[in-house]
C-alpha cells in the first residue's frame, strides 16, 4: 500500500466519485464540487501565469515591446457588453477578432477539406503498379473500398439533398433511405468506440487503485 | 401477487448488479501477469511507427501533449509508447501543449522513461510547456519558434539547451504527433501538415478515434493511435508489455459482458412484447 499522501488523497477522491454508481449521496456531491473548484481555481492560475504573466506582461517589461499595452484597452472593451449604453464599444473589438478569425478560418477550411474532395475522388478501378493504400497493385482489378467509398457518399449527399422533392426522381428515394441506414451504422460504430472509451478510463483508475495505490497487482511502466 | 417472469426479471435487474458484474469482470484480468490475449497491430498504429523511424537525424519530432487528468488513461500510455520508441530510436523531441496540464504530465512520462533508458533533458528532448494563443501561436512557431517559446517549461531560455541550437523553425520538425481527447487534432491538419506538409500522426481517445478516419484515407495522417487499443498496439511494436497491453484483457471482457448483456435486454424484451407485456 502506498505511503504518498497525494496518492491516498487520489485514491479517496476516486473511490468518493464512484459512489455516485450505487446512487446519487453527499460524498459524491462533495467531491463533484471539490474538482469544480479545483479546476476553476487552476485554470485562473493558468491564465495569469501563462498569459497575462508571460504573454503580455514580460513582454512589456523584459522585452521592451511596449506597444503590447494597448492590448489591455482593447481587451477591456469586451466588458462594455454589460452596458447597455456603450455596447457598441464591445462591438468594436468583437468585430474585429470576428474579421481575423473568419479569414483564418477560411484558410483552415481549405487545408482541411480540399484534400479530403480529392480523396474522395478514388478510381474504382486499379491498374497494375497503383499504391492505392500503400501496397502494390499487382492485379488488376476493382478496388472494393472505392466503390463502398462512393456509393455511400452518393446515398447521404442524396440523403441531404433537399432542393427537390426526392419522389419526382425514380429510386431517389430509396438510395436516400440507404444513405441513412448508412449514417445509422456509423453512428453505431462511433458509439461503440465511446463505449471502449469509457472501459478504458476505468481500467485506468482500476490500474490506479490496485498498483498505485494498494499495491495488489504488478505494472510495468 | 403476480410471479413475474424470466423476460420480466431480465429486464428488471437493478443496474447496481450489473456495475457489480462489470467491476469484477474488469478487476479480474488486472491480477493476471501474463499477456494472455493476443494484440492484432492495425495498419494505422504502424504508420505512426514507421513515420516516427523515418524522421532523419537532423529533425526533431515534436509530441503536443492536448490533454489533461480527463483522458490521460488513454493518452498517457499513447504517449509514453512514443517516448519509448522515440528514445530507443535516438531520435530527439519536444514537448509542448495547448492543454494547460499536458506538459507536466508529458514530462512525468519522459522522465520515468529517461532514466530506464539512460536518456537527458536537453540533450534528448525539451519541454516548451503550454503555449497559448491558438492559430495566432502555431503560425508564429512555424515561422520562428522563440518568437513563441522564450523559455522552457524549468524556465531556462531555450538559448542555453543544447538540442535548441538547430531548432529555429518548422522546417526543422520531421514530425509532428498529437495526444489528445479533443478536436484540436483538426487545428494542426490545417495549419501544420496543409501548409508546411509536416508529417502528422494523432493519438486520440477512442470517443472522436472515428472523424480521423477519413484523414487517414485522405493521407493528411501518417496514422492513428485508437484509444486504450492503440496504445497496446505500440507497445506491441515496442515489444514492451506496458500498461495499454495490460489492460485490452479487461477492456475485451468488459466489450463482451455488455454484448451479452443487449442480447439478453433485448431477448428480455421481445420475448415479453410477444407474450403482452413488458416495458415498451
Amino acid at each position: 500500500m502506498s505511503h504518498s499522501v497525494v496518492v491516498w488523497v487520489a485514491a479517496v477522491c476516486t473511490l468518493g466519485i464512484y459512489t455516485v454508481l450505487y446512487r446519487e449521496n453527499r460524498a459524491y456531491r462533495f467531491f463533484e464540487h471539490l474538482f469544480v473548484g479545483l479546476a476553476t481555481g487552476f485554470g485562473v492560475m493558468v491564465v495569469y501565469r501563462d498569459i497575462l504573466l508571460n504573454k503580455w506582461w514580460s513582454k512589456m517589461v523584459e522585452e521592451g515591446a511596449w506597444w503590447w499595452a494597448f492590448a489591455l484597452p482593447a481587451g477591456l472593451l469586451y466588458y462594455f457588453i454589460y452596458s447597455r449604453k456603450y455596447v457598441w464599444m464591445s462591438r468594436l473589438v468583437i468585430a474585429t477578432m470576428f474579421g481575423l478569425f473568419a479569414g483564418t478560418a477560411f484558410q483552415g477550411f481549405a487545408n482541411d477539406q480540399v484534400p479530403q474532395v480529392y480523396a474522395a475522388l478514388r478510381p474504382l478501378w486499379l491498374r497494375v503498379g497503383e499504391q492505392p493504400t500503400g501496397v502494390m497493385v499487382t492485379q488488376p482489378g476493382f478496388d472494393f473500398s472505392a466503390i463502398v467509398a462512393a456509393i455511400t457518399l452518393f446515398a447521404v449527399l442524396a440523403y441531404f439533398f433537399f432542393s427537390f422533392r426526392r419522389e419526382r426522381v425514380p429510386g431517389m428515394e430509396r438510395v436516400a433511405r440507404g444513405g441513412r441506414w448508412l449514417m445509422m451504422i456509423a453512428f453505431g460504430a462511433m458509439f461503440g468506440s465511446t463505449v471502449m472509451a469509457r472501459m478504458s478510463l476505468l481500467v485506468a483508475r482500476l490500474q490506479f487503485l490496485l498498483h498505485d495505490w494498494l499495491g495488489a497487482i504488478k505494472l510495468p511502466h | 401477487m403476480e410471479q413475474k417472469t424470466l423476460s420480466q426479471r431480465v429486464q428488471a435487474i437493478d443496474r447496481k448488479y450489473l456495475y457489480l458484474l462489470l467491476g469484477v469482470v474488469m478487476i479480474a484480468p488486472l491480477f493476471y501477469q501474463e499477456h494472455f490475449l493476443p494484440t492484432f497491430v492495425s495498419q494505422e498504429a504502424v504508420g505512426i511507427y514507421e513515420a516516427v523511424e523515418a524522421v532523419p537525424p537532423d529533425k526533431v519530432i515534436v509530441l503536443a501533449a492536448d490533454y489533461d487528468v480527463a483522458t490521460m488513461g488513454e493518452n498517457q500510455p499513447q504517449l509514453e509508447a512514443a517516448i519509448r520508441h522515440i528514445m530507443k530510436s535516438g531520435k530527439r523531441f519536444v514537448i509542448l501543449a495547448q492543454s494547460q496540464v499536458g506538459p507536466e504530465l508529458a514530462e512525468k512520462g519522459a522522465e520515468t522513461l529517461a532514466k530506464e533508458l539512460h536518456k537527458s533533458y536537453g540533450v534528448d528532448w525539451v519541454n516548451w510547456g503550454f503555449l497559448a494563443g491558438g492559430v495566432p501561436m502555431l503560425k508564429g512557431l512555424a515561422s520562428n519558434v522563440r518568437s513563441e517559446v522564450k523559455k522552457d517549461i524549468h524556465n531556462k531560455p531555450l538559448d542555453e539547451i543544447p538540442m535548441m541550437a538547430n531548432v529555429k523553425d518548422i522546417h526543422d520538425v520531421g514530425l509532428w504527433l498529437d495526444f489528445t481527447g479533443s478536436g484540436i487534432w483538426g487545428m494542426y491538419v490545417q495549419f501544420i501538415y496543409g501548409p508546411y506538409k509536416v508529417p502528422l500522426g494523432v493519438g486520440c481517445t477512442a470517443v472522436i478515434g472515428p472523424q480521423l478516419f477519413p484523414y487517414l484515407d485522405s493521407g493528411q495522417l501518417v496514422g492513428q493511435l485508437f484509444g486504450m487499443r492503440g496504445a497496446a498496439e505500440y507497445e506491441e511494436l515496442n515489444h514492451h508489455f506496458g500498461r495499454g497491453d495490460r489492460a485490452m484483457p479487461s477492456i475485451s471482457f468488459a466489450h463482451l459482458l455488455i454484448i451479452v448483456l443487449i442480447i439478453l435486454g433485448n431477448a428480455g424484451y421481445f420475448v415479453a412484447r410477444r407474450r403482452g407485456g413488458g416495458a415498451r
